[in-house]
């Protein structure tokens, strides 16, 4: 089934709608949600209010893209729910990727002020665009997909300790385009 | 202030452009495709190349003379000048015998031969002597015909019990002598012919099988075409071959010996 159909069948309000999109994206958002939470339970509990957000938001909304907005919505949902759980007993790997992104941040020379998001989200985009195709996948499936290390380096084919390398370059590279621009976290 | 910071940008790399997003969740990237096809490739060529390196090994340990694992032997005999072949038994085991078994040729009494090689065999009223020569050797191997003899650092492959004239019959009946063969586990052919010489490959007639209930075997007699005196009965018994070859012994005296056997 088409994703436009998924999406009428979300207007119509037919309960079959959410079936077929479990069908159609039910993996992708069980992965996007255990890369996050490393938690069968919570896993499954985001993937279903993912689903009820979709029931919830389609319509007013008609998402023109379905798997991206089910991707974004199941990240965001699975974010919350692990600073939800505790910020104390965060598993590992999510330690080590808030570390990574720290190295992202530019420095702020003024802690009140607080950047725009509209522009940076921008801003985050337009440098994405100007990476080479394969560091560009690698860094949105280790950030926005979350992915562990050992996942990319089986799916890029590389070493665990070359996509670390591309990483840090790409974290550091975006850090100065980020400060160059003014953005101030 | 930091976690919260973090946590904030992580939110912020959640907004990337639907296409960015799209592109990485459906992996199209052909630099990365060719990689992961090359590695794909490499891996199956290391795995040819250790099966090869198997193959090479195995072929070579076969050379070498230490043949296949296994741990049975087939018992046949020949008919017709080897144009027809009974198989007494296809699954007989490979005995250990005792580690200390001598390597030389010896004059030993059936009791003592039971000791030597650790194996009770088949022994019968009607004995008339208990004087047995031990034979033990390596099977013969076509590209080392002296190869048999038992030297420096070869392992017992093969032991006979040449037991002559054990039954002699009363007022000039006949007589009867046993060969016994068994292999040991460091046995080295994979077939290996119940009898050897002349009785191995020579002309035979009236097969003729004798079902020995006490022993719960099935013995095989035949006449040799080359002595019309001669007659054998072979049979397998807890994995030895026995083959009890009567001279002017008819055939029903040669099956009341069997019925005696224990």
């Amino acid at each position: 089934m088409e994703d436009s159909e998924i999406v009428e069948m979300f207007i119509q309000r037919s309960e079959d709608a959410i079936r077929q999109l479990d069908g159609r994206y039910g993996g992708l958002c069980r992965q996007v949600s255990y890369n996050i939470l490393f938690n069968r339970q919570d896993m499954q509990e985001c993937v279903n209010d993912t689903y009820l957000k979709v029931w919830e938001s389609v319509p007013p909304q008609r998402p023109a893209n379905l798997k991206a907005f089910v991707c974004k919505l199941v990240r965001c949902i699975s974010i919350n729910r692990l600073r939800f759980n505790t910020r104390q007993k965060r598993h590992q790997e999510m330690e080590l990727l808030l570390s990574e992104v720290d190295e992202c941040l530019p420095s702020t020379q003024d802690p009140s002020q607080h950047f725009d998001q509209q522009q940076t989200v921008e801003l985050i985009n337009r440098w994405l665009r100007t990476l080479d195709n394969a560091t560009q996948l690698m860094f949105v499936r280790r950030y926005v997909l979350m992915e562990s290390i050992p996942q990319l380096a089986a799916t890029f084919a590389l070493t665990k300790s070359n996509v670390s390398t591309r990483l840090y370059r790409a974290r550091k590279q975006l850090k100065k385009y980020l400060e160059k621009e003014g953005v101030l976290i | 202030m930091k976690d919260s910071r973090r946590e904030e940008f992580l939110d912020l790399l959640g907004h990337v452009d639907e296409d960015i997003l799209i592109k990485a969740i459906d992996m199209d990237d052909p630099e990365m495709t060719k990689r992961r096809a090359h590695i794909h490739m490499r891996r199956w060529k290391h795995i040819v190349w250790i099966a090869a390196a198997l193959l090479l090994l195995a072929g070579s340990l076969t050379a070498l003379g230490m043949g296949p694992l296994r741990d049975t032997w087939m018992a046949t005999i020949l008919f017709g000048n080897g144009s027809n072949e009974i198989v007494l038994e296809s699954n007989v085991k490979l005995l250990d015998i005792r580690d200390d078994a001598p390597k030389t040729r010896l004059d030993v009494t059936l009791t003592q031969a039971e000791g030597i090689t650790g194996i009770p065999f088949l022994s019968s009223s009607w004995y008339t002597s208990d004087a047995v020569y031990y034979r033990p050797w390596v099977p013969y191997q076509e590209k080392d015909p002296k190869g048999r003899r038992l030297g420096k650092g070869k392992e017992i492959e093969r032991i006979d019990l040449w037991y002559p004239r054990c039954v002699v019959m009363p007022d000039g009946g006949g007589h009867i002598s046993c060969s016994i063969t068994l292999f040991t586990t460091h046995a080295s052919e994979n077939t290996i012919l119940a009898g050897d010489g002349l009785d191995a490959t020579g002309g035979k007639t009236g097969a003729k099988t004798c079902t020995l209930e006490t022993l719960g075997v099935e013995a095989v007699l035949y006449r040799t075409d080359w002595d019309e005196e001669r007659i054998t009965a072979a049979l397998i018994h807890n994995d030895v071959y026995y083959a009890f070859i009567g001279e002017g012994v008819s055939e029903e005296r040669m099956e009341e010996f069997l019925h005696s056997l224990q």
